[in-house]
């Protein structure tokens, strides 16, 4: 009786070491989506933030370090979009699996053609600036597939077995993504050296890869409100330059975007930068907002 | 026509063939871009150009090429104080409360580092200190278990972890400066946080730390503030035994003769009171002599005790707080816990604090633009006391008074009960709604009492219970200017319900932070 006991434990054991899957917690649901597709059913994959959040001022909730204690691995966007809040989330998930340097941690900025870098010493007084360049970079199809190649070598450090399997997804993806970017680029062909304003610029990498021009951005500074007098030259240069869409994002203040708008003949497009429940695939993600801007023009 | 005839051949090909051909072009650039991104699966990550590490500062020193990774912060906190009472509440000035320089990092593969300098008035007089100085151990020692180990503000309460210049509003609630300190408990040792396998969060903080002091102070209000009426020295506002030696001498000559506006009589009910020395009222002549010399004795050890209490304290302070957290959406969570504290207040073991405390906090928070909190604490403190030795005097050869202790002898003088001798109970709510992107309203309620407080009826001469306490309604408006600088206004009004006494203070403050602001707590 008790070698049947001891047998079934084993058996059990032995079937939950072959058949579990490497957990996977994203920051951002862009990044779930692409884990999901390297990883498919060997991952476990879970977001921190729903997709309509803004990872800049989100927080370093309980839960999400009862999350992160229990991942195999961390995937984040780095370069410093997510300091205000995930660095003390991964120093109290007592996990050091995911701890800076480890397989687990897989920042996927690694090898990013990173915009806007400072070329000169900045401060705060240029508002919240980026250091290291500007960290919205995975609205830029390609850089969809930078991330998904550093989401696939990290997988396969944690999880060797599978390598083959990894890297014929990643291949998969990379070359799904490639064919929607030329269907893309002929499809809003109409796009190119159109001018657009921004309230925050989160939107650069994606109007650098389709031709879009962005001509100037609402925040004066990075992160912070714009005052009246910035306000109104914005507005001068809008009708100036014949500006006729101010991309915001959902959780922008849009009431900026609003008074440039009643001011010009400019229209308010707010259009998502991540995937939530209406927008469920990196494809359908960009597709969005390209077409949002074209049925405004 | 000639001209026509070359003309046209070009305009065709500019109308038909330089899209497509740009077209193509571009698909040729971005199918090269793609194709390379793909081929580079085959080199060495390690082999990219640039590794982004995400650090969390920009202030970082260099040196010989090489990062060191240490993050440095500052803050000052400016605060403005004012008030028209007599005496006043507040220091009728604006002074700076507190100035901090930091430094963080990993020290190495096992622990992180935190110093904390603070500069801050202590009586009047600007000091700098020590404010903080740890490790942390996050999970390298012990599975699921973050160790901090040296100077710190232990994990007890909601506010006893934040620095007063991250406090939502300019003056600490009621309870939390009479419980646990004007800027709250700091302490040396080390303090386990363990975070439980369950499905829902759940963590345990547990310290031992020395307890040689209670609570810590930056002085802000050591001009005036809240003396709540004398309540944190004892359940009296008369102590009789403040010039002893004197007193003593002066009661046993003069007899139920008025002294320094205390009577003979108000001294016996004090000790009654204070069971010092139980049924003394009913006691003969000589024996009331005989207790109050038994109690002469006694405060003066305890006076020669307390001045070598840092010395000789061996009493520990024991913290523990079990959290929980509840998300009730992707914007909403509620965060609860319960806290206690045991510690010795003197010297003596006899003596010793139970303290508990619950602390509630609810949040709504979505992005930057919007933002509600309610947040509370509740705090009870008693303090027990056990006789285990008693006094014994005698006089010597020479006529000195000498004391000893004695063993109390059990079969036949058995110790007393654990008595609780006084209790101390208080909370706070504090509400704060978010009005636009960088203003936010708040209110705060506070409630102070003493439930042991009594005092001497100088017509019956019988102690009796008093309605007492402090009761404080504050409105704090803040300008977040951004992350790292904010702009304060706090009206407080505050009513002593013994004396039946409203006054009201008016707080400015302003704070700025330099450097890296290392992330909040939830």
């Amino acid at each position: 009786m008790r070698f049947y006991k001891y047998f079934l434990i084993l058996i059990f054991i032995i079937t939950n070491a072959l058949y579990s899957k490497t957990k996977v917690v994203t920051t951002l649901t862009v990044l779930e989506y692409i884990t999901k597709e390297i990883g498919q059913d060997k991952v476990e994959v879970e977001a921190l933030l729903p997709g309509d959040s803004d990872p800049h001022f989100a927080e370093a909730r309980p839960d999400y370090i009862l999350k992160l204690n229990q991942a195999d691995m961390l995937v984040y966007i780095g370069l410093d979009l997510e300091v205000g809040w995930l660095p003390k989330v991964i120093e109290q998930s007592r996990n050091p699996k995911i701890y800076l340097g480890q397989p687990g941690n897989c920042d996927v900025s690694k090898g990013i053609y990173v915009l806007e870098v400072p070329e000169k010493i900045v401060d705060r007084s240029m508002g919240d600036i980026h250091i290291y360049g500007n960290p919205h970079y995975w609205l830029d199809p390609i850089n969809a597939v930078i991330i998904a190649r550093n989401i696939k070598d990290h997988l396969i450090q944690i999880d060797p077995e599978n390598k083959t399997f990894y890297e014929n997804n990643f291949k998969n993806f990379a070359s799904r993504i490639k064919n929607l970017t030329n269907d893309l680029l002929a499809k809003y062909k109409n796009l190119k050296d159109l001018k657009v304003a921004v309230h925050h610029r989160e939107y650069i990498y994606l109007l650098q890869r389709f031709g879009l021009k962005e001509v100037i951005s609402l925040e004066e500074k990075f992160g912070v409100p714009p005052n009246a007098n910035y306000l109104k030259k914005v507005v001068d240069v809008v009708k100036k330059e014949g500006v006729k869409i101010i991309l915001i994002a959902p959780y922008n203040n849009p009431k900026y975007a609003e008074f440039v708008k009643n001011q010009t003949n400019a229209k308010v497009v707010v259009v998502p930068t991540n995937l939530d429940k209406s927008i469920r695939t990196y494809e359908d993600l960009i597709k969005t907002i390209l077409q949002k801007i074209s049925e405004q023009i | 026509m000639r001209k026509d005839i070359k003309i046209k051949p070009l305009i065709i090909m500019l109308v038909f063939f330089l899209p497509a051909g740009f077209i193509r072009g571009q698909e040729k650039d971005i199918n090269k871009l793609f194709e390379e991104e793909i081929q580079k699966e085959t080199k060495p990550s390690t082999t990219e150009s640039k590794d982004f590490t995400g650090r969390t500062s920009q202030f970082q020193f260099q040196s010989f090429n090489r990062n060191v990774y240490v993050d440095i912060m500052g803050t000052v906190d400016i605060v403005g104080e004012w008030d028209k009472n007599t005496p006043h509440n507040t220091r009728n000035e604006t002074y700076v409360r507190s100035a901090e320089l930091g430094l963080f990092g990993a020290i190495d593969h096992l622990a992180t580092g935190t110093i904390l300098f603070a500069t801050h008035y202590e009586d009047g007089i600007l000091t700098t200190e020590l404010h903080e100085g740890y490790f942390l151990f996050p999970a390298t020692l012990i599975p699921r278990t973050n160790i901090r180990l040296g100077q710190m503000f232990p994990d007890v309460g909601r506010l006893n972890v934040i620095h007063e210049h991250d406090w939502p509003f300019t003056t600490p609630p009621l309870v939390h400066k009479e419980l646990l300190g004007e800027e709250g408990l700091l302490d040396t040792g080390i303090e386990f946080r363990y975070l439980f396998p369950w499905s829902f969060w759940q963590e345990l903080s547990i310290g031992i730390f020395n307890g040689k002091g209670f609570g810590h102070s930056h002085g802000g209000h050591s001009h005036g503030g809240h003396s709540h009426g004398g309540h944190s020295h004892g359940s009296s506002d008369i102590n009789p035994f403040r010039d002893l030696d004197q007193l003593l001498e002066e009661v046993i000559l003069h007899e139920n003769q008025p002294i320094q506006n205390i009577t003979f009589d108000s001294i016996l009910h004090y000790l009654e009171e204070t069971q010092k020395c139980k049924n003394i009222l009913n006691l003969s002549q000589p024996e009331k002599i005989d207790c109050l010399v038994e109690k002469y004795v006694e405060d003066q050890m305890d006076a020669m005790e307390a001045k070598n209490a840092q010395k000789t304290k061996q009493n520990p302070l024991l913290t523990a707080h079990l959290k929980h957290f509840i998300p009730l959406s992707n914007y909403w969570g509620t965060e609860f816990g319960f806290s206690y504290l045991r510690w010795h207040p003197e010297i003596s073991p006899k003596k010793w604090n139970n303290q508990y405390g619950f602390d509630f906090y609810l949040k709504y928070k979505r992005g930057k633009l919007k933002s509600f909190v309610w947040q509370t604490e509740v705090w009870y403190r008693e303090t027990k006391e056990r006789p285990t030795n008693r006094l014994a005097y005698f006089f010597d050869e020479n006529s000195n008074l000498k004391t000893t202790l004695q063993e109390y002898n059990y079969q036949f003088d058995p110790p007393k009960k654990i008595e609780v001798v006084e209790t101390k109970a208080g909370f706070y709510s504090f509400f704060n709604y978010q009005l636009s992107e960088q203003w936010f309203i708040g209110y705060r309620y506070d409630y102070l009492t003493t439930p042991t407080f009594k005092k001497i009826n100088y017509f019956t001469l019988i102690p009796e219970y008093k309605r007492n306490g402090m009761v404080q309604d504050n409105i704090i408006l803040t300008y977040m200017a951004s992350e790292f600088s904010y702009f304060r206004g706090q009206v407080s009004t505050t009513v002593d319900i013994e004396k039946n006494k409203r006054t009201w203070e008016y707080y400015l403050q302003a704070v700025f932070i330099l450097g890296v602001h290392p992330a909040h707590k939830y």
